[in-house]
């Protein structure tokens, strides 16, 4: 016992003697904005304001609920301690939830990604994403909840699972880097000048498609229906939400239970993907008469529109600049080391040359009926 | 005999020795992505089983007797001659301990931390723990080993949705050239046996039986680890330089958001188990093979003070690490040690065997 209570002792006086940091001198990050202009990296944080916790209410309404600070550098190192300096806290990238890079930002990527885990207390969790320019995504600040990330990352997440783009993290991002195109397709997410009541100023934000990286590079800009098409591609969230037009109506279809194939091939020096998609379909219609006329028609029109997203991803990709962004590399590897061994050496330029087919067998199970 | 441990105890820290050396790299000690490490780690395993083998023989011949007291009654020079390289390759195995600790924790969750808290703290610990015995540090060792299967369950459940299996593929050698260097260095890792020859002695009943359960479990737990690595990272796994750290950072579960503090919390204590088994293993060496109980005790006190304070030379001055660390890499000092051990255990089995018509003649002290 005498013991026990010694250790309590020690434990709880002895922690004193210990160096700290008060939780008011420390900048606790959520959003890491990164630019890049006239050869100066510009780093854009947001962090949670402290002293706006201290109101009658979980959050104070009379002090902002995040501060924004900026400040540039040659480097992002030393961007990121003018960062410190400028806002004398000592800051933690480690807690951001999230990383934005303008697209601007996006020119050796892996070196840029990497400063995010080059601190071992950095997040390899943290989700990536692009901004045509990172400050202005950072700068809005949501008028509910304390976090403006929270909001950014469920507004991803909710368009994930709807299957219209495929979130980013930190790791998985240098892990695509790493491979040998060195090509990532990261959410695209854009601000608008508008007169929103969801953040302070108004301001409008949207994820309006993605962002090509390859050769550890910004190439080019994605639709949204490209990213649905990356979504199909990759494990995504197994789900995707299409308005599709029939009959001169839009119509709302959900895509369940997804599930791609990809068998590669090589004959004649070409490489070839055979991609197979296959789904269930839940179809709300509005003839009451007969619910299950429309099924042939709206399965075709789903297959169709699949069929068209994949196509348009792998053109603008894997055709156009030669880059995996959906792991190829490894359903080749994995399908047959042998075809890898052949194509490994000059990877991206059999990309460029890939035949694809793309098949998709949509089945309608269910229906939900409403009074049209 | 003060204290006896069973052979599970030894292996226990055995296999959580080999994991610890597994789980913190050096700098540019990186693991390679690929079907190739499944295959490197598979033929080290054979590879030291098969080095292995006189070991067995011999601690199975010995009758709960320790190897090195039974060289040193047969020859009181070859003895030493082995007491002494013994002592010299432990020193280092426990400064290298220190050293990946070090490294590991002030390169993960203390980053910031002086490097004077690690030498007192894990030094104060290392003490105690040399001070309570080897009974004591084994069942520690125990509980710290179901620390680290806990960790691996809750890691594995954790990481579930990130597992990518079509990262595995069909394939066992993916480059000739490294595959030898590969096997060979996973083979030198395995300081673990320089603890079982010293140790064996104190293991009551078939001691022997460590080490097939060491092998097995170990290279099991490498190879589970091996398939984290591959199918959660992929091709980034060769540049991070603790990927099983990043494993833990990576795992994401309700209660606990990132379980990497219990990562270095069990990595810490592995390190503390480690040193004090090699220190065990060095007093029952000066004990065996040079006959002196008294001096034993102290002497293994100032080994653990010496391993700390050549862990913080190495750290200073990595220019003298290297070529050290560069010649046990080789595989040759473990092997050669070995085998010297088992051979010359053997050798004095036979001849004094031969007198006594096959009876064993190595009885416990």
């Amino acid at each position: 016992m005498k013991k026990i209570a010694f250790i309590i002792a020690a434990v709880m006086l002895l922690s004193g003697c210990a160096y700290h940091t008060e939780l008011d001198k420390v900048a606790i990050v959520e959003v890491v904005g990164v630019d890049f202009a006239d050869g100066e990296y510009t780093i854009t944080m947001q962090y949670f304001n402290t002293d706006a916790a201290g109101g009658v209410t979980a959050v104070d309404s009379s002090a902002p609920n995040t501060v924004t600070v900026s400040a540039s550098g040659k480097t992002i190192e030393s961007a990121l301690e003018a960062v410190s300096y400028t806002s004398g806290k000592e800051t933690m990238p480690g807690s951001a939830g999230l990383i934005v890079f303008g697209k601007d930002a996006i020119t050796s990527f892996r070196d840029s990604v990497g400063f995010a885990v080059s601190h071992y207390s950095g997040n390899p969790q943290s989700y990536v994403c692009a901004a045509d320019k990172a400050a202005d995504v950072v700068n809005v600040k949501f008028s509910e909840g304390n976090a403006s990330v929270e909001k950014l990352r469920m507004m991803m997440e909710v368009a994930e699972n709807m299957g219209l783009t495929v979130q980013v993290q930190l790791y998985e991002a240098l892990e695509m880097l790493c491979c040998p195109t060195g090509s990532l397709a990261l959410p695209l997410i854009s601000t608008y000048s508008g007169n929103t009541d969801t953040t302070e100023d108004g301001t409008g934000i949207i994820i309006k498609g993605g962002a090509l990286c390859t050769d550890n590079r910004y190439a080019d800009e994605l639709s949204t229906d490209d990213m649905s098409g990356l979504a199909f591609l990759s494990r995504g969230s197994g789900k995707c939400d299409m308005t599709l037009r029939y009959r001169g109506d839009d119509v709302s279809v959900i895509l369940y239970g997804i599930s791609t194939k990809i068998t590669p091939s090589f004959y004649d020096d070409v490489l070839g993907l055979d991609v197979e998609v296959s789904a269930k379909c839940k179809y709300v219609g509005n003839d009451l008469n007969d619910p299950y006329g429309a099924k042939d028609d709206i399965e075709r029109i789903c297959e169709k529109e699949t069929v068209s997203r994949i196509t348009s991803l792998l053109e603008k990709t894997v055709t156009a600049f030669g880059a995996d962004v959906c792991g190829l590399e490894y359903k080749i590897r994995s399908y047959s080391p042998e075809i890898w061994r052949a194509i490994s050496a000059n990877y991206r330029e059999y990309l460029k040359n890939c035949r694809f087919d793309v098949h998709c067998k949509i089945n309608t199970e269910r229906f939900g009926i409403m009074q049209g | 005999m003060t204290s006896e441990i069973g052979y599970g105890g030894l292996a226990a820290a055995m296999v959580l020795s080999r994991i610890f050396t597994e789980a913190t790299w050096l700098p540019r000690e990186c693991t390679e992505y690929g079907m190739q490490r499944f295959t490197v780690t598979i033929t080290s395993f054979l590879l030291i089983a098969v080095i292995m083998i006189p070991l067995f023989i011999a601690a199975g011949k010995t009758a709960g007797g320790d190897l090195i007291s039974a060289i040193s009654q047969r020859s009181k020079a070859l003895g030493a001659f082995i007491g002494v390289i013994l002592s010299v390759y432990l020193l280092f195995a426990a400064s290298e301990t220190a050293l990946r600790s070090h490294y590991y924790a002030s390169s993960t969750v203390f980053d910031s931390a002086s490097s004077l808290y690690f030498y007192v703290f894990v030094g104060a610990a290392l003490l105690f723990a040399v001070y309570k015995g080897l009974e004591a540090s084994s069942r520690t060792g125990v509980i710290i080993f179901g620390g680290l299967i806990f960790l691996l369950l809750l890691m594995t459940a954790a990481l579930l949705p990130e597992i990518k299996p079509d990262r595995l593929y069909p394939a066992l050698i993916d480059d000739e050239e490294s595959f030898f260097p590969q096997v060979i260095k996973e083979l030198s890792e395995n300081a673990e046996a320089l603890i079982f020859i010293a140790l064996c002695g104190r293991v009551r009943g078939r001691s022997r039986s460590a080490l097939p359960v060491y092998i097995a479990v170990s290279c099991a737990l490498m190879l589970f680890m091996t398939f984290l690595y591959n199918t959660v990272f992929g091709r980034l796994t060769p540049l991070l330089d603790f990927p099983f750290y990043t494993l833990s950072s990576v795992s994401d579960i309700t209660l606990l958001h990132r379980i990497n503090g219990i990562d270095v919390m069990v990595w810490v204590m592995a390190s503390v188990i480690k040193a004090a088994f090699l220190t065990f293993a060095f007093r029952e060496t000066i004990k065996g093979a040079f006959g002196s109980e008294k001096a034993a005790k102290p002497l293994s006190y100032a080994f653990a003070l010496a391993s700390l304070a050549l862990s913080g030379l190495f750290t200073v001055f990595p220019g003298m690490f290297e070529p050290i660390s560069k010649l046990c890499s080789s595989g040759i000092p473990l092997a050669a040690v070995v085998l010297l051990v088992s051979s010359a255990a053997l050798l004095c089995m036979r001849e004094r065997g031969e007198g006594r018509k096959g009876t064993s003649f190595l009885t416990k002290k």
